[in-house]
């Protein structure tokens, strides 16, 4: 990883940004220590200059309403409808009175203040949205389509060796690039998928694979020209917003905090590459499921630490009390399930990257056949729920309103 | 590299099962017809946004938001007029047919409302001195700028509070021309419009451009967009570092590289390249029309080939044109 690293710092300070742990580490490099700076969240501006935009959107009708509408314009669901107000706060002060924020659980860091990084790294949840009810919006296309989509995308990036920041940057770009359009046909969701990861490799790789490559993954499906055009598309429907907080990112934040010695040093990787492994896998699994896009990256991360950890240390290392998560984890329990019973996979390795950085490149595994045994299993949870409702408060499988949508997803 | 080799050569048997068609056949033309329609949508889109036909290199004529002025050329830095950006090449030109410079004035503001928009650009200044000592990263060009002038009509209540933001920032430098000649304050005031024509010309070329090269010869189309793309992500990349790093002392710090980078030797002006450098996209633009046709001066590549690479290596965060730059030569490092 020191060799690794180094040569990430001299490539590119972006790639560095996009990781939790490691952004850290960009700011120190370009910083001197210990002198006070404020830090502005490149974010936070663009958020204010969008409030501006939107209100001046909304004045203008558009003409084509079939075919896209523009992200400011879009309605957001009623839980989302809070996150909004909170995307565009007047003052700092406004957040903390509508929720309180969750308690920071960074050591103290030697280059920046940990509340103000901690503060930016929340507010990355504000302004990335995403649309757990994007199929609406593509009556064409089902949920089955997406995981089949996001499970490719996971063995391309295995077979180019692709660091997992790559690939759930990949399905950021994606979950959002479908918020904002409608009526998207299923020959085009191979080429949105491809198009995302080239734009996410130009992001995050030091040495990312070459267009054609892309182009040559798909079979034909997609030429390099077509990859091209979209990628425009997709930059401009997101507004050239490509720096989300990802899922990969808050869970190494948290294992990371959850190792951090005495010592204090975070930059480097304190955790056991194994654990990290698991804990991913989980996560590789449910974000294959549509239902993930019901709750923020931060509270995936925590749910899927929760299960190969405590209560206690959940709390500890991501600033959540379990009221917060408490919905995540239940609907995580038969993805949870399926995982421990597969076994816990061996530390891949790879040749040419080293060894401490293994750890942090994509893998794949059957994880459409344990999609469908976690749906199953989940139908099976739910059947089981309602004859037989456990005591509050104990931890119980989801409920049986979810038993609808898993039958629906199974088909 | 030897990550960038395995890549090439690895096993045929593993790429070939991640090979695949996920949905069926594409239809390639019903395809192609769709992705061109949509670009020309998103161009017309930017048309009426900015009041500039971006494909043929004019402002928009009729009672638009905006009204396009000419400025002369030799109020911007002269890194901007000595080179020009022609798909993956960069031309040397010479001094001969000085090009012509284009900044934006909102027309429909009220009189005084010029003013603080004026202000609210130098904020934004600043940043463009560090971000040019800084590796670029990806942020949306065209967002800044554009909603600065978004919001000097539809919020009026925002204006006082982004002006007296923006005061401390122009003290330093009136500070400085205040012992000069009149010719600095001009220039001052002229880095005012060019710095709301930056926010402009990055982020619409980076729409108009594609469909371009489309409308004008579709049998060139692969070729061509390809050629297009690259200086596209190229000029994305300098925004962000402005909004990353508005740390004014920061500032001063990187404009002293600036300064170095582009070797100029009057001093009063050093103050002022950070700023000009965020308000000559136009310049880059119209300069690339009217001197193509140029000749080379001899004289010239002597000190062509030191100059385009320190440049280049020092303003990674200069706006889109010269950000742009940047990508052509990276590429055949990678």
């Amino acid at each position: 990883m020191p060799r690794e690293r180094k040569e990430r710092d001299s490539k590119d300070h972006t790639k560095m940004k996009e990781e939790g742990g490691s952004d850290l580490s960009v700011r120190s490099r370009k910083r001197k220590p210990n002198v006070p700076v404020f830090l502005q969240d490149p974010d936070e501006e663009i958020a204010k200059i969008d409030k501006t935009v939107k209100s001046q959107d909304s004045s203008q009708p558009w003409d084509d309403d079939s075919a896209c509408v523009d992200p400011c314009s879009f309605i957001p669901t009623p839980n989302k409808e809070e996150d909004n107000e909170l995307e565009y706060p007047k003052t700092a002060f406004q957040p903390r009175k509508i929720r309180p924020p969750r308690a920071s659980p960074l050591p103290v860091l030697n280059w920046a203040n940990r509340e103000e990084v901690w503060r930016i790294m929340l507010n990355k949840e504000k302004t990335y949205l995403r649309d757990e009810h994007f199929l609406q919006r593509h009556p064409l296309l089902q949920a089955r389509m997406r995981a089949v989509l996001l499970d490719w995308l996971m063995e391309v990036c295995e077979v180019y060796k692709l660091h997992r920041e790559t690939f759930y940057l990949a399905q950021d770009f994606f979950d959002r690039y479908m918020a904002s359009q409608q009526n998207i046909i299923k020959t085009l969701l191979q080429l949105i998928g491809i198009s995302a990861l080239f734009i996410a490799s130009k992001l995050e790789e030091i040495y990312p694979p070459k267009l054609h490559q892309f182009a040559y993954v798909t079979d034909g499906a997609c030429s390099g020209d077509e990859i091209l055009t979209m990628e425009l598309m997709m930059m401009k429907a997101l507004k050239w917003r490509l720096s989300p907080l990802t899922i990969v990112s808050w869970l190494n934040v948290y294992v990371q905090v959850a190792y951090v010695n005495d010592t204090g040093e975070v930059l480097m990787p304190q955790y056991p590459q194994q654990v990290f492994v698991q804990i991913a896998e989980l996560l590789d699994l449910c974000v294959l499921d549509v239902g993930c896009l019901e709750f923020p990256y931060g509270v995936l991360a925590a749910s899927a630490l929760y299960h190969f950890s405590s209560l206690e240390l959940m709390q500890k290392v991501s600033g959540y009390q379990w009221c917060d998560i408490e919905k995540c984890v239940k609907w995580m329990v038969p993805f949870a399930m399926v995982i421990r019973e597969m076994g816990s996979s061996k530390l891949k390795h790879f040749r040419g990257v080293p060894m401490e950085d293994s750890h942090n490149i994509q893998t794949h595994t059957n994880s459409l056949d344990l999609l469908d045994k976690a749906q199953a299993k989940k139908a099976i949870l739910s059947e089981q729920n309602r004859i037989s409702p456990p005591p509050s408060g104990v931890l119980t499988p989801p409920h049986s309103s979810k038993k609808q949508s898993s039958e629906q997803e199974t088909e | 590299m030897e990550r960038l080799a395995s890549s090439d050569t690895f096993p045929v048997i593993a790429r070939s099962s991640a090979c695949r068609s996920l949905f069926g056949p594409v239809d390639h033309e019903e395809l192609g017809r769709e992705l061109r329609m949509r670009l020309a949508e998103l161009n017309a889109e930017d048309q009426n946004r900015w009041d500039f036909n971006f494909q043929q290199d004019v402002p928009l004529r009729g009672p638009g938001r905006l009204q396009w002025m000419e400025v002369d050329s030799e109020s911007v830095p002269a890194f901007y007029r000595e080179t020009v950006q022609v798909g993956r090449c960069r031309l040397q030109l010479g001094p001969r047919p000085p090009p012509v410079a284009v900044a934006v004035i909102p027309r429909s503001g009220p009189p005084a409302g010029e003013g603080p928009d004026g202000l609210e650009e130098a904020p934004e200044q600043p940043p463009s001195a560090p971000a040019s000592a800084v590796v670029a990263e990806p942020t949306p060009p065209a967002t800044p700028a554009p909603a600065s002038d978004l919001t000097s009509d539809p919020i009026p209540d925002v204006t006082p509070v982004a002006t007296s933001d923006s005061t401390p920032d122009p003290i330093p430098d009136v500070a400085t021309q205040d012992g000069e000649e009149q010719v600095p304050e001009q220039v001052s005031e002229q880095v005012s419009e060019q710095g709301e024509e930056s926010g402009a010309e990055p982020g619409d070329e980076l729409g108009a451009e594609p469909v371009s090269e489309q409308g004008k010869q579709q049998g060139a189309e692969p070729v061509e967009e390809k050629d297009e793309e690259p200086v596209e992500e190229q000029g994305a990349e300098p925004v962000e570092e402005k909004d990353e790093e508005p740390v004014e002392g920061q500032n001063g710090e990187l404009v002293e590289e600036q300064d170095e980078n582009q070797e100029l030797k009057d001093q009063p002006l050093s103050g002022i390249p950070g700023r000009p450098a965020a308000g000559t996209a136009a310049a880059n633009a119209n300069g690339a029309i009217k001197k193509l046709s140029g000749p080379l001066i001899s004289g010239e590549p002597r000190t062509a080939p030191p100059r385009p690479g320190l440049a280049l290596s020092g303003r990674p965060g200069s706006p889109s044109p010269s950000g742009a730059s940047p990508g052509p030569r990276l590429l055949p490092w990678h």
